[in-house]
């Protein structure tokens, strides 16, 4: 059985979609662990702050990937298909960091 | 939730997290020791990127109630677990949608060089994060047991 003909569009906004929740995830929890009250302080809550970070960084993504698959043409898709190998690691390795840094 | 429900969950999230880790080595042995793409190969990437997600779908469940019940007693005697418990929240979120986008990225473009080597990198990076996680989640669940 012969592989589908490639989709770099859909591809790319995949990739978009990962980097761009990854990131957006790590921005707002760096963000908020700059205003975050002292532990133990009490609180009233009307959201779950980790849930709304990951609604927030999904949302982020979902924008990313519609606006790679709709403004790249195939080629520019392929070329940027091809530059994940520095850019995966240079997202992903500075957020990972900064997440076990900065519980 | 009641505590057996919690407990069921919670060994749930754990298990399927460790079987979806598993399944991830397949396709990055796969996709860099041999030429081309097989269709088991794509096939254990989305199944991968399914157990992680039903995993995650297990821990969002959890939340609230480790929210109510367990983080109260953590933060008064392990502080430290506490905060590598909210790590292993962080990076669970990031090897879910890393893993997600690589499956996708080998279904849209595994035919491809390009492709694969995107799939590949995304899912190295979800194992990277995977591997921490549950690193984390067993260090916090043997830390915090009587809490959990």
């Amino acid at each position: 059985m012969s592989p589908p003909p490639p989709r770099p569009r859909l591809a790319v906004a995949a990739l978009s979609f990962a980097l761009v929740a990854v990131a957006s995830y790590a921005l707002q929890r760096l963000w908020d662990a700059r205003t975050e009250p002292p532990p133990g302080a009490v609180l009233l809550q009307t959201t779950i702050p980790y849930y709304w970070r990951v609604a927030m960084a999904l949302l982020h993504g979902l924008g990313a990937a519609t606006l790679a698959g709709l403004a790249l043409d195939r080629d520019a898709a392929l070329r940027w298909l091809s530059r994940a190998p520095w850019l995966v690691p240079l997202v992903v390795l500075p957020a990972l960091l900064a997440m076990v840094l900065r519980p | 939730m009641t505590g057996a429900l919690f407990s069921l969950l919670e060994r749930l999230h754990g298990h399927l997290a460790v079987l979806g880790l598993a399944v991830l080595v397949h396709p990055l042995l796969s996709l860099r020791l041999r030429p081309g793409l097989s269709p088991r190969t794509r096939l254990s990437a989305e199944l991968a990127a399914l157990l992680l997600g039903l995993s995650y779908a297990a821990g969002w469940l959890l939340y609230p109630s480790y929210r109510q019940q367990v983080k109260p007693p953590l933060r008064l005697h392990a502080m430290d677990l506490l905060l590598r418990f909210e790590t292993k929240e962080h990076l669970a979120l990031m090897t879910l949608a890393l893993a997600l986008g690589g499956a996708v990225v080998l279904r849209a473009a595994g035919a491809s060089p390009e492709g694969r080597r995107a799939a590949w990198w995304l899912l190295a990076a979800a194992l990277v994060c995977g591997l921490c996680t549950g690193g984390l989640g067993m260090l916090v669940a043997a830390g915090g047991a009587p809490a959990f």
